[in-house]
């Protein structure tokens, strides 16, 4: 009789506990709990990767991962400290904080003796901010991450990269000099960095011919080989960076030029040229342009106008389901029970339509309103993405010239045309130390939202030093995923500011993972 | 809600069983009571028993502890200042907090689970009631032997009482003691909350809590012991409980009872989706016939009822006549492409079959292999353009790229081509605009005279040049920056043109030597 034994990762369900004992096979040291908890992605990134959570939180509304990723938390604040200010917003946010509270208690851990070394800690839900995931990156780890997919923080670099027959796996992180170096610029950055470099390390080869033995000797010793490998990781790095040009200028069969997709997702963000816009998401689906690419434009189009009129709902809906099989209804269904592609109520209560709706609803048992449906109704509220990115002023007016060689703020990592919403939140949460004063912005996003704080900074009285140290550090929590767009705006931020920020997160996602997540798949 | 369903109560109380019976704990147990007994022994050498009996709870608790984590057996922590019979219990029972933050007093009724016991286990409840009998007397030293008939009340009273504390362990813990198990992983049992009430607290304590793992925990408990109708009625009331329940069936795959809760809950329309997925998924592998039928069925019980899935409802409409259609075309061109008389098979071999396929991917397959023919037949573009409503945009886009590749360019030429009319001749028109056209045929990888001939037709002037530059259309740039009056671009652009298109060299410099043309730089 051969023994079992069987790992649980994170930890064990009761409903795991009774399928096991429902066959028959449940036994004494059978199960084991082996929590792995983060795993850190780069010095600045910890992540618990788990994509699936994105699906079960914001969608079914099943909290069971949420016990994660407090237990995550809870593990974080016992060996680094207790985090004194603690600031939230969104439904899963709220959970965590209160989970955390629970288990720290309940799991008997000590108050670590040590003063605590992280001073802020935010924690986001990814759907506050869907807008965001929803663009084409631009940044050059982003782009590397939309078209070549990092996983784990590895990228797999194929023959048109590589040049030769083989495909290369590369770890990418800040070990490599050269690439911690170009992975949050603008990609227009990128080129000129990578051909001086180039020239730099030409030079520091030519220079070995002109050596002299003995030199010679120290050069082989100590420098070819810091060499030898940037000259493999440029040689990467430039063999990427042509492909991703390829994608920008030439569109192919199943996918427009980038840059007409950027035109008209600024379009969408700036909240210009509506019709244009439909236009192109129209002929997308004409096109039969890859199926992903479509239900993101169409989504960013439903975020940001908080809901398609019904009349553009059904005809896009309509085409959709024409071009890439009826069965995407489901996907439809799906994504708007998340609160992606939405169909907006119209005013007119007087419809036979919406009478009917309230008929099934007075029909509903009690009070049975679940988590699904009202966040639905928390983001239909009227054009809500414009008015919180006014107020947060994360859209700069039209006109404006953006020195996207010298970035001036965060907007860099969209070109300059958007502040992804969650890095404002975060930059405007750590500096008033806390959410006073932005009553007026959190009222449109989805969730609610709260604050405790435990230590205010040293601004009035003088605390310990290491407080003082403590309070420039800052974790922020992604619950649902975080792209490399948001890092690398988060990355600036805690530059420009003289922040160290971590980022802690439940996956790595783009805007392909994230729908790909509510798509359905059936034949 | 008609057919009801239940799990079998069986399972419960083999489940209860499992648990007394359960081998993990049975062996802590032994574990334990050899603790006991070596304490005992210690005690009757010794003749103190104040030092053994502290040793034994250290000892209890370190052993304890130790398993704590690795058997999922739980951590004992009971306070060494309780008095030594609850702490002799505490060494023996499951639950060893239960004696002191015990707040469901036993009644009668709530105790079954305790008939389980005696039997089992009558060599430790005496080893037990001595432990205890000693412990007790060992504030008052047992001076001479005449005490004996004292002692020997005292131990029945002791029995009494043991039997009652036996009793009051079946009674259930507190609901916050529980859920704490289920939070940090420790060992719990759900099946001593026997009252309704009990149960529903456990439940709203879970969802208060926040802990998704014990919402699923107490709403499956609930399922099964209490009636169907009384459970359905105490999980609606309760939100939180329905969405865990509905992830947790999904992903149990119990379709039937998620349909059903939906379908009570009025959420019509995401009931009706998960019987239009069901049936896609149960239908994947077998003939377009049966999926069809399944399809009808669907919509007569799930979707029809409701007027606001109409769109819904007539899209599954048009796929089922889709299928059909599918399947007649291709079983008709398989039939011909086997019998080897069909040209345009030999030439062009068909790749997939078209079966499941979307509406678009069908229609480019039929202007591909059918461009032209006749409306009544299944597999006319134009037939499928009609019955399914597809608009002029989309059916110039589909049935340009799949004329290209076939390399059709009279039809094609048609296609764009509006007829004379009394008041006009014959011109040259897209709706997709002729930037579109080109861009369609250049991706198709058209040849260059093609691509020349509607490249010229681009309306604008500006989108023209652009168009004709990236694509190498020579004469159609050249006449474009001509048309601008573009001195100085044109005398740049005679560079990009490469030496071995000497024709095109000529005609560019002819332009420039104009004297026609007035030139604006």
């Amino acid at each position: 009789m051969r023994a079992y034994k069987i790992f649980m990762v994170p930890r064990c369900l009761h409903v795991c506990e009774s399928i096991l004992e429902q066959e028959g096979v449940f036994g004494p040291n059978l199960i084991e709990d082996l929590n792995i908890g983060f795993i850190p992605l780069d010095q600045d990134i910890i992540s618990l990767e788990n994509p699936a959570l994105l699906n079960s939180v914001f969608m079914e509304g099943d909290f069971t991962w949420l016990h994660t990723v407090a237990h995550s938390i809870v593990g974080l604040q016992t060996t680094f400290g207790t985090i004194p200010n603690v600031y939230g917003q969104g439904h899963a946010a709220k959970i965590v904080e209160s989970l955390t509270n629970t288990l720290t208690s309940e799991l008997g851990e000590k108050k670590s003796p040590l003063q605590h070394q992280i001073g802020h800690l935010v924690v986001l839900d990814r759907d506050v901010d869907y807008v965001t995931p929803l663009c084409s990156q631009v940044t050059y780890e982003g782009l590397l991450d939309d078209i070549f997919e990092i996983k784990c923080g590895v990228v797999d670099f194929g023959p048109e990269v590589t040049k030769t027959e083989k495909s290369v796996k590369t770890m990418l992180n800040s070990e490599d000099s050269l690439f911690s170096e170009i992975r949050d610029r603008h990609f227009t950055n990128v080129f000129p960095y990578l051909s001086a470099r180039a020239k730099e390390i030409q030079a520091n080869y030519d220079k070995s011919h002109s050596m002299e033995l003995k030199d010679l000797k120290t050069f082989v010793s100590s420098e070819l080989k810091g060499l030898k490998q940037e000259h493999r990781s440029l040689t990467l790095h430039i063999g990427a960076s042509e492909v991703i040009m390829k994608h920008k200028t030439k569109g192919s069969l199943r996918r427009g030029d980038l840059q007409d997709i950027l035109h008209i997702e600024h379009s969408l963000l700036e909240g210009s040229d509506f019709r244009e816009c439909v236009n192109y998401i129209e002929e997308c689906i004409h096109r039969q342009y890859d199926m992903l690419l479509t239900l993101r434009l169409l989504c960013l189009l439903s975020c940001t106008t908080s809901g398609l009129l019904p009349k553009d709902y059904n005809n896009l809906k309509h085409k959709f389901l024409h071009s890439y099989g009826f069965e995407h209804m489901l996907t439809f269904f799906n994504l708007k029970k998340a609160g992606l592609l939405t169909e907006a109520q119209t005013g007119k209560d007087t419809s036979i339509e919406s009478n009917l709706n309230k008929l099934a609803d007075s029909r509903t048992v009690g009070s049975a309103v679940s988590y699904v449906t009202s966040s639905l109704a928390a983001l239909q509220k009227k054009d809500w993405f414009r008015t919180v990115s006014k107020k947060l002023s994360l859209i700069p007016k039209p006109g404006t010239e953006y020195n996207l060689k010298k970035p001036s703020d965060m907007a860099y990592v969209f070109g300059g045309a958007y502040t992804p919403l969650t890095c404002r939140l975060v930059e405007q949460a750590i500096q008033r130390q806390g959410w006073g004063g932005l009553e007026d912005v959190l009222r449109h996003l989805p969730g609610s939202n709260f604050e405790k704080l435990e230590a205010r900074s040293a601004k009035a009285g003088k605390s310990a030093s290491s407080g003082e140290q403590a309070s420039k550090v800052a974790l922020v929590y992604f619950i649902g995923g975080v792209t490399y767009s948001e890092v690398a705006a988060l990355r600036f931020l805690a530059k420009q500011k003289g922040y160290r920020i971590l980022i802690a997160t439940t996956a790595i996602i783009n805007g392909n993972r994230m729908l790909s997540s509510f798509v359905e798949t059936v034949r | 809600m008609t057919s009801v369903k239940r799990q079998p109560a069986p399972v419960s109380q083999q489940a209860e069983d499992e648990y007394w019976g359960g081998s993990s704990f049975k062996r802590f147990n032994f574990d334990e009571d050899d603790n006991n007994e070596d304490s005992i022994e210690k005690i009757q050498f010794d003749g103190s028993t104040a030092t053994p009996l502290s040793q034994k709870y250290e000892s209890t608790r370190n052993h304890a502890t130790s398993y704590g984590h690795g058997e999922r057996s739980y951590v004992a922590d009971t306070p060494l200042s309780s008095t030594p019979p609850n702490r002799a219990m505490s060494a023996r029972s499951h639950r060893p907090n239960m004696p002191k933050k015990q707040q469901f007093p036993p009644s009668p009724a709530t105790l079954p689970a305790a008939n389980h016991e005696p039997v089992k286990s009558n060599n430790s409840q005496h080893s037990m009631s001595i432990t205890e009998a000693v412990a007790v007397h060992d504030k008052k030293p047992i001076t001479s032997a005449t005490s004996l008939a004292q002692l020997e009340t005292e131990i029945n009273s002791l029995r009494r009482q043991l039997t009652q504390a036996k009793r009051d362990r079946a009674a259930a813990p507190s609901v916050s003691d529980t859920l704490k198990r289920v939070m940090v992983g420790d060992p719990y049992v759900l099946e001593l909350y026997k009252s309704k009430d009990e149960k529903a607290k456990l439940l709203d304590s879970a969802i208060n809590r926040h802990d998704g793992n014990a919402v699923v925990a107490a709403t499956l408990f609930m399922r099964d012991t209490l009636k169907r109708d009384i459970f359905s009625k105490e999980l609606m009331s309760r939100p939180v409980a329905v969405d865990h329940y509905c992830a947790y069936l999904r992903e149990a795959g119990e379709i039937d009872e998620l349909h059903e809760t939906l379908s009570a809950l009025g959420r019509t329309e995401e009931a009706a989706m998960l019987k239009y997925k069901q049936c896609l998924a149960s239908t994947a592998t077998t003939t377009p016939e049966i999926r069809a039928s399944g399809l009808k069925d669907c919509i007569k019980y799930y979707f029809d009822a409701d007027i606001r899935l109409a769109n819904d409802t007539s899209a599954i409409f048009e796929q089922i006549s889709m299928m059909e259609r599918q399947s007649a075309v291709e079983d008709g061109d398989s039939a011909a492409e086997k019998t080897g008389q069909v040209m345009v098979f030999k030439s062009h071999p068909r790749k997939e079959s078209i079966i499941h396929k979307p509406v678009i991917d069908t229609l480019f397959y039929c202007c591909y292999y059918h461009w032209g023919e006749a409306e009544g037949l299944l597999s006319s573009p134009t037939s499928i353009r009609n019955q399914h409503k597809i608009s002029e945009k989309q059916f110039m886009f589909t049935a340009v790229a799949a004329l290209c590749r076939m390399r059709r360019w009279r039809d094609i030429e048609n296609l764009l081509t509006v007829p004379r009319t009394l008041f006009r001749s014959s011109r040259l028109q897209a709706v997709i605009g002729f930037d579109r056209v080109v861009d369609v045929l250049s991706k198709n990888l058209a040849p260059g005279d093609a691509l020349a001939k509607y490249c010229a037709e681009i309306e604008t002037s500006d989108k023209r040049l652009e168009m004709a530059v990236k694509l190498k259309c020579f004469k159609v740039a050249i006449d474009t920056f001509v048309y601008q009056r573009d001195r100085q671009q044109l005398m740049l652009y005679l560079d990009q043109i490469p030496q071995a298109n000497q024709h095109m060299r000529q005609y560019c410099s002819n332009q420039l030597r104009s004297q026609e043309i007035k030139w604006k730089n």
